[in-house]
């Protein structure tokens, strides 16, 4: 097999270092770039955090009852099983939101409220209509 | 129709028989290298086929007959399902869906084997051998966790019904297309890894799949697209890609296919990347299985994940056996698998064909890192995190970029190495279209970075292709024909090459549709009857409302009129439906396309007062990513009609070289 000069396998040996660290980079600050990980909670440990401004999905159940609508905006409970949190949004619910959906709400948290902007409900294919 | 459930259970397990069968005989008669015992192990390979095809029958008239007593017919379908919904119903849930994918690997695998059947007996029998296990595999599955058989009792009066968000006609061809591309791969896999096992290492396992390759990542570029399209019109968000895991699994592939497809013309042209290709293909397969993996497993939540499936962990060892597998193949045939050439120049079509592998796959590890990520942080440190769209596009959003701007610069650049002087002549007007883009939109205020670079790459590629047509077409042009039989005569006297290009061309118009985005405008109001809002430069007013019932679902539909300026546009008809059978409300979205800008209407809720929630947006440019993938799929049907290659043999073509166009 011909073998490159070695004046030009550094060349490439050079080009495929700088691309390949450049992605490496890419990727590492894109993991880490405010915004592309966002921690879910349960209910009890929205409450134990106290307050929050960045964004987390908080992941429960709704409480049956607790929806109530007033325009735009809906305000339900969402639950862990020990603890509560009244959630408040404005955003569009998604089809499967009623009572007992398993939803994941994404916002932020006051210490009274968690406030959404983006609730998302357990995929509807899941759902079995027999239960 | 009668149902003939009660045959489905005994195929399968006849099928899984043959199965092993057929493994057993293709492995004996590969290692002693027996024409006769890889004869009988393609019969047993074909009789699986046939008991797999029989059992998907069975499952098709028990759905057809609405045959309750098999759970699988009771969750996936109703009596009141509309016809195609309800053989659709094979790939609604996990268990159908396998069935398919095994239907269609035994199938294409049957077909693969017979006609290279004149081939090198081990050769074959290491295909069938490959192809068999992996068809054992899914059919244990089937017969034992995953099975579509189970019976039911009490027989309920009526089934559950099919999720009312995949009764669309985008849902009758969208998965059928995405199995077809995965596992259209497992037979260039499988000849791969034959190729490896047998010792003929020459290029004859890529030629004589290249059919089948490009037919599977045909079918999963047109299954992505269409999948695109129908969260666009179903889902009601306003989206066509969310960076959802199992959107990711289909696109991970995709991206490793793309990088083979061109790596391949390498090892064809020059006799290079032998190692990296047959790498390649096995990394495809490996994503389209974990693909599967992912959709099939609920290890990630997606709302296109059907079940906690049982058979998750399945699929890891199976996962982890093919990638360490076939990687010790590889390492063990390194010796044979050197190249015949070498890299002459930096600047060269082999380096652009390189680079472009590089980014693909880094592409694709970028997005498996992502999507694999809130596993690996649970696993590690019991952190539960989700990675969302703002990783994935600060991540895919520069690469897809660097490629799209290859995608331009690839062509012109001629074989081994290049004049600086020829380089610069070929890329003199592409740059000039970059710039006159970039300042026309400066001009007209955008202002972010990414979008100028973005518009500014998709001129420049844009003409660079064009450019290579007119360069073809110049020598038939000089022999008196007019421009449209010269552009004729270059296309079809080279369909892979310009069959390439019109797909080169399609992909630009797509990212032109996608850049787009950055415009989109959103509004969120609750009207009252005769009420209106304002996006854009549209005025929405809630006009009427509409109510009647099915058998399956109450509909209400809600009349919008669509002004602006003073000037009546049109009315949509968004509507907001009551599934019974589901007991949950679904949306049905209403679009006012053209190129310029999509007006995009959902009703997210209807008040028992009459008011209604209206959610709309401005997606500019959406319709060219849909003219972009119509002008891929005439691509890939010159891609398609271009002759079989015929197997390169030894060195005859190692010298040749295609002339290069852009140094006249």
């Amino acid at each position: 097999m011909p073998r490159s000069s070695p004046k030009r396998r550094a060349k490439f040996a050079v080009g495929g270092a700088i691309i390949f660290v450049t992605l490496v980079g890419l990727v590492a600050w894109a993991t880490l770039r405010p915004g592309s990980t966002v921690f879910y909670m349960t209910a009890s440990e929205v409450l134990a955090a106290g307050s929050f401004e960045r964004d987390h999905r908080l992941n429960g159940t709704v409480i049956p009852g607790s929806i109530e609508r007033d325009g735009l905006l809906t305000t339900f409970m969402v639950t862990d099983g020990e603890a509560d949190v009244p959630v408040t949004t404005e955003a569009p619910l998604p089809d499967a939101f009623r009572d007992r959906s398993e939803v994941v709400a994404l916002g932020t948290f006051d210490g009274d409220a968690f406030s959404a902007h983006q609730v998302l409900a357990k995929c509807p294919s899941k759902f079995k209509a027999r239960a | 129709m009668v149902s003939l459930a009660g045959l489905g259970g005994p195929s399968l397990v006849a099928a899984v028989v043959f199965a092993i069968a057929a493994l057993a005989l293709a492995t004996t008669g590969a290692l002693r290298d027996r024409p006769a015992i890889a004869a009988g192990a393609r019969r047993a390979l074909i009789s699986s086929f046939g008991f797999v095809a029989l059992a998907t029958l069975s499952l098709l008239t028990a759905l057809g007959s609405h045959d309750f007593s098999l759970d699988y017919v009771a969750r996936y379908s109703s009596r009141s399902l509309e016809g195609a919904y309800t053989f659709a119903a094979l790939w609604g849930g996990m268990e159908g869906s396998l069935l398919f994918w095994t239907l269609l690997l035994t199938g294409f695998g049957s077909l693969a084997i017979t006609r290279a059947r004149s081939r090198d007996p081990r050769f074959g029998g290491w295909a069938t051998a490959v192809l068999a296990g992996i068809a054992t595999f899914f059919l244990v599955l089937l017969v034992g966790p995953a099975t579509p058989f189970a019976e039911l009792s009490p027989v309920p009066a009526d089934g559950s019904g099919l999720n009312p968000l995949l009764q669309s006609p985008g849902m009758l061809i969208h998965p059928p297309l995405l199995y077809s591309g995965f596992v259209g791969f497992s037979i260039p896999f499988a000849f791969a890894m034959a190729g490896l096992l047998s010792g003929r290492l020459d290029d004859t396992w890529f030629t004589s799949t290249r059919r089948w390759t490009l037919f599977s990542w045909s079918a999963l570029s047109i299954g992505i697209v269409l999948g695109g399209a129908w969260a666009y019109t179903e889902l009601g968000w306003g989206g066509y890609w969310a960076w959802d895991p199992v959107e990711n699994a289909s696109f991970m592939p995709w991206l490793t296919a793309t990088a083979f497809l061109h790596s391949v013309v390498i090892q064809e042209k020059r006799r290079m990347l032998k190692v990296w290709n047959v790498t390649l293909i096995l990394l495809t397969y490996v994503l389209a299985v974990f693909g599967t993996f992912l959709t099939r497993s609920g290890i990630l939540s997606s709302i296109h994940t059907f079940t906690e499936g049982p058979i998750g962990k399945w699929f890891l060892p199976f996962l982890a056996l093919m990638l360490i597998g076939g990687l010790a193949t590889i390492v063990a045939r390194l010796d044979r698998l050197r190249s015949e050439n070498r890299f002459d120049a930096l600047v060269s079509r082999e380096s652009a064909f390189l680079a472009n592998n590089v980014l693909f796959v880094a592409a694709a590890f970028a997005v498996l890192w992502g999507t694999i990520y809130p596993i690996v942080a649970e696993v590690t440190s019991g952190v539960r995190l989700s990675v969302g769209p703002p990783f994935f596009n600060s991540v895919f959003v520069p690469i897809a970029l660097a490629i799209l701007l290859l995608t331009g610069i690839g062509p012109l650049i001629s074989w081994r190495r290049m004049s600086r002087g020829a380089f610069t002549r070929v890329v003199r007007a592409p740059i000039g279209a970059g710039i006159v883009t970039v300042a026309g939109l400066a001009v007209f205020g955008v202002d972010s970075v990414g979008t100028l670079t973005a518009f500014g790459l998709c001129a420049f590629t844009a003409v660079a292709v064009i450019g290579e047509f007119v360069r073809g077409g110049r020598v038939y042009r000089m022999r008196g024909e007019n421009w449209f039989d010269a552009l004729v005569s270059t296309v079809s006297r080279n369909r892979r090459r310009y069959g390439g290009y019109v797909v080169h061309l399609g992909i630009v118009l797509i990212v032109i549709g996608l850049a787009g985005a950055a415009f989109k405008s959103e509004r969120h109001a609750l009207l009252e009857r005769g009420g209106s809002m304002r996006i854009g430069d549209y005025t929405l007013t809630y006009e009427d409302r509409i109510q009647r019932e099915t058998s399956e679902k109450q509909i209400n539909v809600v009349d919008i009129g669509v002004s602006r300026g003073g000037e009546e546009l049109t009315t949509l008809s968004p509507q907001r439906n009551f599934h019974f059978a589901q007991g949950q409300p679904q949306s049905e979205v209403a679009i006012r396309t053209t190129p310029a800008e999509d007006l995009y209407v959902v009703v997210t809720s209807i008040d028992p007062d009459g008011a209604a929630a209206i959610r709309a947006f401005v997606n500019p440019l959406t319709w060219w990513i849909w003219v972009g993938a119509g002008v891929m799929l005439g691509g890939i049907a010159i891609l398609l009609s271009s002759p079989v290659p015929v197997a390169v043999t030894g060195r005859v073509r190692r010298e040749v070289r295609e002339p290069a166009v852009a140094v006249r």
